[in-house]
């Protein structure tokens, strides 16, 4: 208003021009259209989405026959960008070379799938873990029997 | 014998009221939670109890155990006595709105209404000025410069918007020919008063909104601006008191243009109480759907709509009303 004051020809017009009052009114009727439609949050650590197949969560080593199927041979480590697998072999009596010491820094992995692409005895993938914290830094140094069962750093809530 | 159940009649009533209205205050924080989450997309609370029913029980514990903190330099006396203030004023309101008609209990005829006086408009007004002064002497009390800003700006929105709110409540006044609530609210048995003034009835939740200090005139707290403004200094018990004369003054506010546009009690089929809480709690849910629409206007456009747009058109209102009310 550039007189500083309205007039009863300005009441009029703010009433009649849609630019004052129809506005406010689709204002009113957009967020009545949001209130009727569905919500989007979920209520999280009880109720998950669907995430991909292909999700790359934690890394999990399998087991075959209560053994595992790695047999150290170290091309993980040797591929890995960077250098989050510390990987020590060493061989039984019966000759067959195993990982005495298989650990994953998850703070330096960079899930970019190397290690699973190059395994030769597909002995390492990922689960679809993605909720896994710590309090220290410590404690995502995984060791071999961490990453049997990574499910079981799924938040569970209190 | 008489005179005693007339007594405990009277202490249970009010006990019911009272009780009821602190639920209800509770409540409303919930109610508004979870309504401003729907419009959001959001849940809102959900944890504690079934949809996050217990959730006002366990917000006022925390408020409770928490550590109440008085500035070193605030005026300690009134900065105790403002949250006080505030929060009565907002509770004595529901003294003089009428929940229903007549019950007949014991052998009485017992009015659902805490105390019929012949003045209730001028009763409202008086504690609708005097809760703002809670604001008012909260924010000066607690020497801080956002909570002094919020104070004026408490005052400056009170004194602005009374005058189109009293005008535009004294159009509805000539139409009853009665100052009492339950005389209005008798006055609108065959024809609600929202068809009689419908200008009116827009004026008045306009001016209720800004004398209830909510969006979009939430200026005495404008959260973007003065950090919270009046209460900002505020912890605890003392915090909550705020919040709770807020809310309070949301269902009284609504109670108040029930009473006055919409009938009150007045209903086909259910019992007067229950259309009295239907209307007041359709009228919450407008006052937080708007909330979640509009934004925040600036001090300035406040004031410029309360006294360039509102006054006149009230005034207005009011001398059509009259014109018409002596012509026929």
């Amino acid at each position: 208003m550039k007189k500083g004051y309205y007039s009863v020809d300005d009441i009029r017009e703010a009433l009649r021009k849609p630019g004052y009052v129809t506005p406010l009114l689709k204002g009113l009727r957009y967020t009545f259209k949001m209130f009727m439609s569905k919500d989007v949050t979920i209520q999280y650590p009880t109720e998950r989405r669907q995430i991909s197949e292909r999700w790359r969560g934690i890394h999990r080593l399998l087991k075959e026959n209560d053994k595992f199927k790695c047999v150290g041979c170290g091309l993980c480590a040797e591929v890995c960008p960077p250098k989050a697998i510390t990987i020590v072999t060493e061989e039984s009596e019966e000759g067959e070379r195993y990982p005495s010491k298989f650990q994953i820094d998850e703070l330096r992995c960079i899930f970019c799938g190397f290690c699973v692409e190059v395994c030769p005895k597909d002995a390492i993938e990922y689960s679809k873990v993605y909720d896994f914290v710590g309090y220290d830094k410590k404690e995502f140094l995984l060791e071999k029997e961490d990453l049997v069962n990574p499910e079981k750093y799924i938040f569970q809530g209190k | 014998m008489d005179f005693l159940i007339d007594i405990a009649i009277t202490v249970v009533f009010n006990l019911i009221v009272f009780v009821g209205l602190l639920l209800i205050v509770a409540y409303s924080t919930w109610f508004e939670r979870k309504l401003l989450g729907d419009f959001q997309l959001r849940l809102g609370p959900m944890r504690v109890g079934f949809h996050g029913l217990m959730q006002p029980i366990a917000d006022a514990i925390k408020s409770f155990f928490k550590e109440d903190v008085i500035p070193k330099n605030a005026d300690t006396v009134v900065f105790i006595l403002a949250p006080m203030l505030s929060f009565v004023c907002a509770l004595g309101v529901i003294a003089v709105i009428p929940f229903g008609g007549t019950v007949h209990i014991f052998g009485r005829d017992v009015k659902l209404i805490l105390a019929d006086i012949d003045v209730s408009v001028l009763y409202i007004f008086a504690l609708a000025a005097l809760g703002s002064y809670g604001c008012v002497l909260g924010g000066y009390a607690s020497y801080n410069k956002y909570s002094l800003v919020g104070a004026l700006r408490a005052s400056a929105l009170m004194i602005s918007y009374e005058l189109p709110f009293a005008l535009t409540i004294i159009a509805v006044v000539l139409v009853s020919g009665t100052l009492s609530f339950s005389g209005i609210v008798d006055a609108q048995a065959g024809l609600w008063n929202i068809v009689k003034q419908p200008v009116a009835f827009i004026l008045a939740i306009i001016c209720g909104l800004a004398e209830i200090n909510r969006t979009p005139f939430d200026m005495p707290e404008t959260e973007s601006e003065l950090a919270c403004g009046f209460n900002v200094e505020y912890s605890s018990m003392k915090f909550s008191m705020f919040f709770m004369a807020e809310y309070c003054h949301l269902f009284t506010i609504s109670a108040i243009i029930t009473t006055l546009f919409l009938g009150g009690w007045h209903g086909p089929f259910l019992p007067g109480p229950i259309w009295f809480l239907i209307k007041s709690i359709a009228l919450m849910y407008f006052f937080i759907w708007e909330r979640s629409t509009y934004p925040r206007l600036r001090i300035d456009q406040i004031m410029r709509f309360g006294w360039k747009f509102l006054l006149p058109v009230s005034l207005a209102n009011l001398v059509v009303t009259a014109i018409v009310m002596t012509i026929f």
